[in-house]
């Protein structure tokens, strides 16, 4: 299958500090990919780099096999992007930003800029400047998608944006995968989103890759348990995270989970009750995040 | 609107809800053999999720033999003739033990294990098969 965004140990220092350190990851044709970290990991400096808006100090990346550092115009008519803080020309007005972004792309479909238009629900006669942040980021959607990009690229597309909008936000990003051609890399905070969308997480902390793999077997291989009544120490394994005792309750999220998993608690522990439960990407990202803090401190 | 009902809940992987909503629907009959399946861009739209997600689970249903695939005209409920008894005794035994062990957990015999089966069978799926 062909790869759309490669990255291969890609670096970026800011003064004494790795913003990003030796990040490879790659995103198959077809795949929508959440990309995730706490504020500060490195999240956006991928994603400008990714886009070849900053040079990386180290390692290199592309999308649709052309290197970042020189992507074409004719890349940037397949690929779509939002960022945060999107520089719109905010003194003219979303019809005439839309007429003249249009002009820019061959591929431009007007049937579904007007389906986007009426879904998003975008003031058309009001000077951008005067739009709310929420409109705006609509409006740096539509721009971003109505030319069907093959790849969609989103920086923290859902900041700040009110549950409605979101929820608009979500559908509107998901129709761009009943094309044929199409990929989705986005970076966000609001985890909950990412399940309904996502195929493949990444997270990255301190700018390095923590994670990288399906949402289903990172699903599958992270479970709360619980131990209740009296019961020996738990042994403690690299793959328990964020372990409490409280009197004769144990809890922790194991992050290699399998069946065997449990015959060996259930035989360790016999004496105990031992419940097992999923928990939601949010948990996931929560339970990771907070064990890599533990074992790196940040100074 | 889709012929079976579903409420995504986060944490689990959201294929296997699709699944398990679908076998229920089948279980139930809301879902008839021979009833056309929605398309997975339908089920993808109404739900919002991500279309492979849906493919996956109709994957999944068709490889097991609840869905049937027609090329070019989509996905059916497969008409069901009756799986051999040890198919049916495997697929079923791991849910059987996690019953049995929850149940004694709670301290219910297995007199009384049954009778809440029984009357549960009745409230959700009549009393006809």
């Amino acid at each position: 299958m062909e790869t759309i965004i490669e990255a291969r140990n890609l670096g970026k220092r800011y003064r004494q500090k790795d913003a990003v350190h030796a990040l490879s990851l790659s995103l198959p044709a077809g795949r929508a990919c959440a990309f995730l970290g706490r504020n500060g990991a490195g999240k956006t400096t991928t994603i400008k780099m990714l886009a070849g808006l900053i040079r990386p100090d180290s390692g290199s990346c592309s999308l649709f096999g052309q290197d970042s550092q020189h992507l074409r115009p004719e890349d940037w008519q397949k690929t779509g992007y939002v960022s945060e803080n999107q520089e719109l020309y905010d003194w003219m007005t979303g019809e005439q930003l839309i007429a003249f972004t249009s002009k820019l792309y061959p591929s431009w479909d007007k049937p579904f800029e007007k389906e986007l238009l009426e879904k998003l629900g975008i003031p058309l006669r009001r000077r951008v400047s005067f739009c709310s942040r929420g409109e705006k980021v609509k409006l740096a959607l539509l721009l971003a998608m109505a030319f069907r990009p093959r790849l969609l690229i989103l920086d923290e597309p859902f900041a700040g944006l009110d549950p409605l909008v979101r929820s608009e936000f979500l559908d509107t990003v998901l129709e761009i995968t009943h094309q044929n051609d199409w990929s989705i890399f986005f970076s966000t905070h609001d985890v909950d989103d990412v399940e309904k969308l996502a195929d493949d997480v990444v997270i990255i902390d301190e700018g390095r890759l923590q994670v990288s793999e399906s949402l289903d077997s990172l699903q599958n291989r992270f479970r709360r348990i619980d131990l209740q009544g009296p019961h020996e120490p738990l042994m403690k394994t690299a793959a328990i995270l964020g372990l409490e005792r409280h009197a004769d309750h144990s809890r922790f999220i194991h992050s290699a989970f399998n069946s065997e998993t449990l015959a060996t608690l259930e035989a360790n522990h016999s004496e105990a009750h031992i419940d097992v439960s999923t928990i939601s990407l949010k948990e996931i990202f929560i339970a990771l995040a907070k064990n890599f803090q533990t074992e790196n401190p940040r100074s | 609107m889709l012929p079976f009902t579903i409420q995504i809940q986060l944490g689990e992987p959201i294929y296997e809800q699709i699944v398990r909503a679908v076998k229920k629907a089948v279980a139930t009959g809301q879902l008839l053999p021979g009833a056309q399946m929605p398309s997975v861009r339908v089920i993808s739209r109404e739900l919002s999720v991500n279309p492979n997600t849906v493919q996956k689970a109709i994957s999944r249903l068709t490889d097991e033999g609840v869905l049937a695939s027609h090329p070019g005209s989509g996905s059916f409920v497969a008409e069901r003739g009756p799986s051999p008894r040890a198919e049916r005794l495997s697929a079923l035994k791991p849910l059987i033990e996690q019953l049995l062990v929850e149940s004694a957990h709670h301290g219910l015999t297995a007199d009384e294990l049954l009778e809440l089966i029984r009357q549960h069978h009745q409230r959700n799926y009549g009393n006809d098969h």
